[in-house]
């Protein structure tokens, strides 16, 4: 029974190896995702959400993206996240918008979370919507078109070519 | 980014059109430039976490970075033999996600990061225009008709 269980010497030192690498890769990726998590706002081109909320720069040029919520005679208002807060902004735009659209903000921070937009790039909900259908098709194809070339080998954990 | 139609038929016009000199861009591995095309946009994961509470688009973003997309290649070449090349294929892949996420609007990508902070991106179209779409299915379907003669030609 225990003989079973043994993993021949050669797959072993492979299946180590691969550990091995796989666990250091991860290990480098996590370094950087915590490096660029903790150093990215300092190097925006304009502040962001962080930025705005720890020194609030009035009267600078400020980037913000959210969600619009409501719009109004002389703007729209809009929600964005940062760790578990919602921060609620009013921007002061022509632009044709609508509640649900998401919005990328270039302006002046005024008082009270205003912004007076000097460059707005939207994206239409139900742009984005179909926008994730079309990827998900794609996916979908990719999936197909993959397992068609290729399978999967549980024991050994590899992708090996199909015969044709 | 472009939407994914736009990114695995970009990769796959590159592999045939490859394959049309060097045969090791057969169309398996030509799956495997396309697997490659969409390794940055695990970042999209983000989308399905802030639905359910959790932002964490800030901290995964180097996957959508170079050296991150390249450090996920790394480990999905663990699970294939032939590491050489499907780090190669994966890796043109991942080029041609670049060259077209280099075409959008935005605040731009870090492409040089831990390195260099600078940020790129040329803003000739948006991520909903139809057109870069439009113009990858015709370069499909006419390089789908170039390969298939070239095909004939050859017996």
């Amino acid at each position: 029974m225990i003989k079973d269980l043994e993993i021949p010497d050669k797959i072993s030192n492979i299946i180590r190896n691969r550990i091995v690498l796989f666990l250091l890769l991860t290990l480098i990726l996590t370094s950087l995702c915590i490096y660029y998590a903790d150093n990215f706002m300092y190097h925006q081109k304009y502040p962001s959400i962080e930025i705005i909320l720890n020194d609030y720069p009035e009267g600078e040029i400020v980037s913000v993206t959210g969600t619009v919520t409501q719009t109004i005679p002389d703007g729209f208002i809009m929600n964005t996240n940062y760790q578990d807060k919602t921060i609620t902004f009013k921007v002061n735009s022509n632009e044709t918008i609508f509640p649900g659209d998401q919005a990328s903000v270039l302006g002046i921070l005024e008082s009270n979370y205003q912004i007076s937009s000097q460059q707005i790039i939207i994206t239409k909900k139900w742009d984005y919507i179909n926008l994730l259908i079309r990827s998900f098709l794609a996916f979908l194809i990719l999936l197909l078109f993959f397992n068609h070339y290729w399978k999967f080998n549980p024991d050994k954990w590899i992708f090996s070519r199909r015969k044709k | 980014m472009p939407d994914w139609i736009t990114h695995i038929a970009v990769a796959w016009i590159i592999g045939t059109l490859l394959g049309l000199r060097y045969k090791q861009f057969n169309q398996s591995n030509t799956a495997i430039i396309m697997v490659g095309a969409l390794i940055p946009d695990i970042i999209k994961i983000s989308i399905i976490t802030n639905y359910l509470g959790y932002n964490i688009y800030n901290y995964i973003t180097p996957i959508h970075l170079p050296i991150g997309s390249i450090i996920i290649v790394g480990m999905i070449t663990l699970l294939f033999k032939e590491k050489k090349w499907i780090f190669l294929f994966l890796l043109i892949g991942i080029t041609t996600h670049y060259l077209l996420d280099l075409l959008l609007e935005g605040e731009g990508m870090t492409l040089f990061y831990p390195f260099y902070w600078g940020q790129w991106q040329l803003g000739l179209t948006t991520s909903q225009d139809y057109t870069s779409t439009i113009i990858a299915l015709s370069a499909v379907i006419l390089v789908y008709m170039i390969s298939r003669y070239q095909n004939r030609i050859r017996g």
